[in-house]
């Protein structure tokens, strides 16, 4: 079996940067989902269908991140750095914080609603 | 809020309510590893914020005994008004950081580790204080 392309199986990854950004794309998707199922089972004042609104929004971030999100960016970082090409990806990261914060107001609101 | 329209200056600032153009115009390609690091750094207070996101859903609806459920909304909401205070805070500190180093200069001073240990301390010292007046 004739060897493959060298420069193909060579990791261009020093420091395992591209390998630890992955890991912590993997925790926060993690996190998302276990903040998801926090507030889906959260009883008492969150008791009402209102809170399936931000529950839904964070696990399904945490799964699309944790399943698709973290290996994408892993070989797309992989790529990148391969290709000399910059691995920042702002509209991603904008989105991430803007469903974090989006899921925290409507929590609030939720608890305010609740107590009016 | 200034209502009189911005002259457009055709350098995508204009439209920026911090008036400074887009990121990937400024300054030059950092090295990747530091852009990486502060990818992860962002993620890791992310993770902070989503920490007491379920922090504050939990004071207020899984945790039934501590003080009254009008001290527990209170509590819950502090945290959750922190956690989105955070997520915002973290995207900001991403784009602070990164300017910084497509410019070469020291990375920007962030509140955030102050605003999330303040913050939490406080809630700590307020959950005590209520555990220990209920016993």
């Amino acid at each position: 079996m004739s060897r493959p392309d060298r420069d193909a199986d060579t990791l261009h990854d020093e420091g395992a940067q591209a390998e630890r950004t992955a890991l912590s794309w993997q925790r926060t998707g993690l996190s998302l989902l276990g903040a998801g199922i926090v507030v889906l089972h959260a009883g008492d004042e969150l008791d009402t269908p209102l809170r399936l609104v931000p529950a839904l929004l964070l696990l399904a971030t945490g799964a699309l991140v944790t399943g698709v999100g973290a290996p994408v960016r892993y070989r797309e970082t992989l790529r990148d750095l391969r290709s000399g090409r910059s691995p920042v990806r702002m509209p991603l990261l904008l989105a991430l914080s803007l469903v974090v914060t989006v899921s925290a107001l409507a929590a609030v609101g939720i608890v305010v609603v609740h107590a009016v | 809020m200034r209502l009189v329209r911005r002259a457009a200056r055709g350098d995508g600032t204009s439209w920026r309510p911090d008036g400074q153009a887009p990121l990937h115009q400024v300054g030059s390609e950092p090295d990747y590893r530091f852009s990486l690091a502060n990818e992860r750094t962002f993620l890791a207070w992310l993770r902070t914020a989503l920490a007491l996101l379920a922090g504050g859903v939990a004071v207020v609806s899984l945790v039934p005994d501590i003080g009254t459920p009008a001290i527990r909304r209170v509590i819950g909401v502090a945290l959750l008004l922190l956690a989105g205070m955070v997520a915002g805070a973290s995207y900001r500190r991403w784009a602070a950081s990164e300017r910084a180093l497509r410019l070469e200069r020291p990375l920007p001073r962030s509140s955030l580790p102050l605003l999330v240990a303040s913050g939490v301390t406080a809630v700590i010292a307020v959950l005590l204080v209520l555990v220990a007046l209920g016993t």
